[in-house]
């Protein structure tokens, strides 16, 4: 049965998904391509790249000016709930 | 070109119109290994051309000058002379031999890198970047160059200036990995996580025949990043994740998703443990201070939590419920979610209590409209952007072939029908 031109995109979506981005099994591997295989699986490609930097991520020593406040007892608080049980 | 005199007077006769330095290009590149040869005595003649009128000309010296190793002592006027360059050249005739000056655009890298001053090299980069690219949608071999140096330098808003642009034509992989991952950790220091996110997913979702250690560190920056910003992580990749790294990548990244698993349970002291006993990996892999960040965000979703419950509690009992070691821990942790816009509350630090509010936003600001109605331009740009990829896509016989379909032939009598249907 002839399909009318304005199906197929959809039909492309339908089938597309079946067959996903499985470019490694069924594409031959390259071995001297942009990912060079390695004789140890185990090694990674661009296993060299550059990653050196200071951990500058730490964040944790934020110092805030605060006001001096008296702390409170352990007993007393006030407790205001949003919802009533 | 015998003499280097000779290429000199060539260049500075051949530099007026189009015409001349296209025919400079041919004859600069049949001299290109007699330049090498003398890149040693290249340096004074560098000083009779002007980078601006003679770019071409300027770049092949520059270039063979810069092919072999620089002492230390020369390195400050080496950096010097190519920032001038770069900043100086003319686009067009650079357009001639952009291989040549990305040579020396990376060379200026490794320089300012090599004498620790990377912050020389990031407006020059930048500049290069412009010069360079045909469209700003073009991910040139500069980009992870530039961002590196950003980082390095710690240039995050200068950065985060080019991480806007969209990039949609990529030529070699590694540059879309590297500049994804560097502009991924500007955007942790900028606290741009949701960015951090989607510049960290396009490195290890990318397709790839083999298992890239870029992709490795990606992922593990992107689990600790998920967990800040959204308090959970989900370990399903999406289905266009290639192969290879579904079947691989979590090898590579057992103790990051063991501190995820861990931060799900929800208990903080176990969380601390876990680190503790792991701080070791983590500071090996630089990644210690997000894991730190981790652990805070644990307190702020348990915050959060009181929110919903509480309309006031004191900064005690904040401290006791979320397990934070005093009142003024828990103050900090108020204050800067306060600062972040993650809770609305207000603090009486004379009775140390915590008010927690109901979000103000009404979205009806002049702020919020232009925020809204830029981000409905931007998706209609993509939208249209994606409309055109699928077109070309679906004419592509290398597609066409791998989804094992063939176009259907019409006959003269359906040609109409099929106009009238799409």
């Amino acid at each position: 049965m002839k399909q009318p031109q304005g199906d197929f995109p959809l039909d492309m979506e339908k089938h597309g998904s079946m067959s996903a981005m499985n470019l490694d099994d069924s594409e031959p591997l390259d071995p001297f391509g942009n990912g060079l295989m390695h004789s140890n699986n185990h090694k990674l490609v661009d296993s060299d790249f550059f990653n050196s930097f200071e951990d500058d991520f730490d964040d944790f020593d934020i110092k805030f000016s605060l006001r001096s406040w008296p702390p409170p007892s352990s007993s007393s608080f006030t407790l205001g709930l949003r919802h009533e049980i | 070109m015998e003499t280097v005199e000779a290429a000199v007077a060539q260049i500075q006769a051949l530099s007026g119109s189009i015409e001349d330095v296209s025919h400079l290009n041919g004859l600069l590149k049949q001299s290109e290994d007699s330049l090498r040869l003398k890149s040693t005595v290249l340096s004074p003649y560098l000083d009779q051309l002007d980078p601006s009128t003679h770019s071409l000309g300027y770049l092949y010296f520059l270039e063979a000058f810069t092919s072999t190793p620089i002492i230390k002592e020369r390195a400050n006027e080496v950096v010097a002379l190519t920032i001038r360059f770069i900043n100086s050249c003319t686009a067009a005739q650079i357009h001639l031999a952009p291989d040549k000056f990305v040579s020396v655009c990376k060379r200026l890298k490794e320089q300012v890198m090599w004498l620790e001053t990377p912050i020389r090299g990031v407006a020059a980069l930048l500049t290069a970047i412009r010069k360079l690219q045909p469209c700003t949608e073009q991910l040139t071999s500069l980009h992870p160059d530039f961002v590196l140096l950003c980082v390095l330098s710690k240039s995050y808003k200068t950065g985060l200036h080019l991480l806007e642009d969209d990039i949609f034509e990529i030529d070699q992989p590694k540059d879309l990995f590297l500049y994804s991952y560097y502009g991924s950790m500007i955007c942790i220091g900028l606290k741009r996580f949701q960015k951090a996110l989607e510049l960290l997913h396009n490195v290890f979702t990318a397709p790839m025949h083999n298992l890239n250690a870029i992709a490795v560190e990606a992922y593990k920056k992107y689990i600790l990043v998920s967990l800040i910003h959204r308090g959970q992580f989900s370990a399903a990749f999406p289905k266009y994740t290639s192969s290879v790294t579904q079947r691989n990548l979590k090898n590579y990244t057992q103790l990051y998703l063991d501190l995820a698993s861990n931060y799900s349970n929800g208990k903080i002291s176990e969380l601390e443990t876990f680190v503790q006993s792991n701080k070791e990996k983590f500071d090996h892999d630089n990644n210690f201070g997000l894991v730190k960040q981790v652990v805070s965000s644990m307190s702020k979703r348990n915050i959060q939590r009181l929110t919903q419950t509480y309309l006031t509690l004191s900064l005690q009992d904040i401290a006791n419920t979320v397990q934070l070691k005093s009142a003024k821990e828990a103050e900090m942790h108020v204050l800067q979610m306060i600062q972040d816009g993650e809770i609305y509350a207000t603090i009486n630090q004379k009775d140390g209590m915590v008010r927690f509010l109901e979000d103000h936003e009404q979205y009806k600001t002049c702020e919020m409209i232009e925020h809204i109605d830029s981000s409905i331009r931007r998706i209609m740009d993509l939208s249209r952007k994606l409309t055109a990829i699928d077109d070309s896509m679906s004419c592509d016989p290398l597609y066409l072939a791998k989804v094992g379909r063939e176009r259907t032939r019409f006959e003269f009598d359906d040609i109409d029908t099929a106009k009238f249907c799409i």
